[in-house]
């Protein structure tokens, strides 16, 4: 089965972007533009991992993994930020993320750590 | 030290401060627009194979994705203009200034923290020709970003705040006003004081606080000019439309 993900982002351009490319290599990817959409679509809809950026409008990063892992505790989280985001990082990963990833991020590091995440979420 | 000298180094510790906080957000916008230029250019060769063996539609996707980078990069430059402008506001401690391209700056530079805060920044400024203020240009805008400041801090989440400028042979008069505006908490309190201390150092005057009629007001003369400045004919008289 195809590694489901959900890419949350409220850069729309990134989160279409890079959706589409995981797509292409064979990953069933969902974006969403913020955080109240993200929380709406894993009620919907089964997720592996959930990579999420950490600033964002309205419902910020670190309050959405918060209610993640108390509605879905299984489902990694990804954290993802920008440089200077430090503490939040810190934060967010007390609050029970996988691992963190800094902007400008390669595609092909987003997928070796969506996999590490899946597998550990899976164990 | 004297007091004013004391002033005058809390104002440049703060000036510091402000520069150092618009150079990270900016920097932050850099890198999204670049991030997204990075996966497009990805994407743009992962199509490419396709449009090679001549898969429908493969080339009009190419010639799209090309569009959407040219839309990034000049997203970037639009960023890089405004921080050259910005850092080159230091340059002089007086200088005869575009006041409205320093409230156009001051809102650009606001734009990422009215995102965050889902709020929706609406400059409304003069019609026609430049006019010049005589006054601290860097520290003019940072008077303006942070009254938006503390507008943002005292709205609820995605409500307006309009910035506008009126020019005449005085001076000019900056308003800040939001109908959303809340009782003024502390925070909000502290960078009235902030306004307030940059206002004064540019020579100008807090004319209407925020308390109760959600408008924060101030005046920045037009100051001595001397026979370089641009400004000794450009402000005639009744010029500067208004808001």
């Amino acid at each position: 089965m195809a590694l489901r993900v959900l890419f949350v982002d409220d850069e729309e351009e990134l989160v279409s972007t890079v959706t589409e490319r995981l797509d292409l290599r064979g990953i069933d990817a969902t974006g969403a533009v913020s955080g109240e959409e993200a929380l709406i679509l894993i009620e919907q809809k089964p997720f592996d991992v959930v990579v999420l950026d950490v600033r964002m409008p309205g419902l910020g990063g670190l309050n959405v993994i918060k209610r993640i892992k108390q509605s879905h505790p299984e489902l990694e989280v990804i954290l993802l930020s920008g440089h200077g985001a430090k503490e939040d990082v810190e934060t967010g990963l007390r609050l029970g993320a996988f691992d963190y990833l800094q902007k400008p991020v390669d595609l092909e590091n987003i997928i070796a750590i969506l996999h590490r995440a899946a597998a550990r979420g899976r164990a | 030290m004297t007091a004013a000298a004391l002033n005058e180094n809390r104002l440049r510790e703060q000036d510091l401060l402000y520069f150092g906080r618009v150079l990270a957000g900016q920097c932050h916008e850099l890198v999204n627009a670049l991030n997204i230029a990075h996966e497009l250019c990805g994407l743009h060769e992962d199509i490419l194979p396709r449009a090679r063996e001549g898969h429908t539609g493969a080339m009009e996707k190419l010639g799209s994705l090309a569009r959407r980078i040219q839309t990034q990069v000049a997203r970037c430059h639009a960023i890089v203009r405004v921080l050259s402008r910005f850092a080159h506001s230091v340059d002089e401690p007086r200088a005869a200034c575009d006041a409205r391209e320093i409230l156009e700056r001051a809102v650009f530079l606001a734009a990422r923290q009215s995102r965050l805060r889902q709020a929706e920044l609406q400059a409304v400024l003069p019609e026609g020709d430049v006019r010049f203020v005589d006054c601290n240009p860097f520290r003019l805008q940072q008077a303006i970003h942070a009254g938006i400041e503390q507008f943002l801090e005292g709205i609820p989440e995605g409500r307006h705040i309009g910035v506008s400028l009126t020019l005449d042979l005085a001076g000019a008069l900056v308003t800040l006003e939001s109908a959303d505006l809340l009782p003024c908490k502390d925070v909000a309190a502290g960078r009235l004081a902030e306004v307030t201390a940059l206002v004064q150092a540019t020579g100008g005057e807090v004319r209407e606080t925020p308390e109760g009629g959600g408008r924060l007001v101030f005046f920045i003369p037009h100051g001595r000019r001397d026979a370089t400045s641009p400004a000794s004919d450009t402000l005639a008289p009744g010029a500067g439309g208004g808001s």
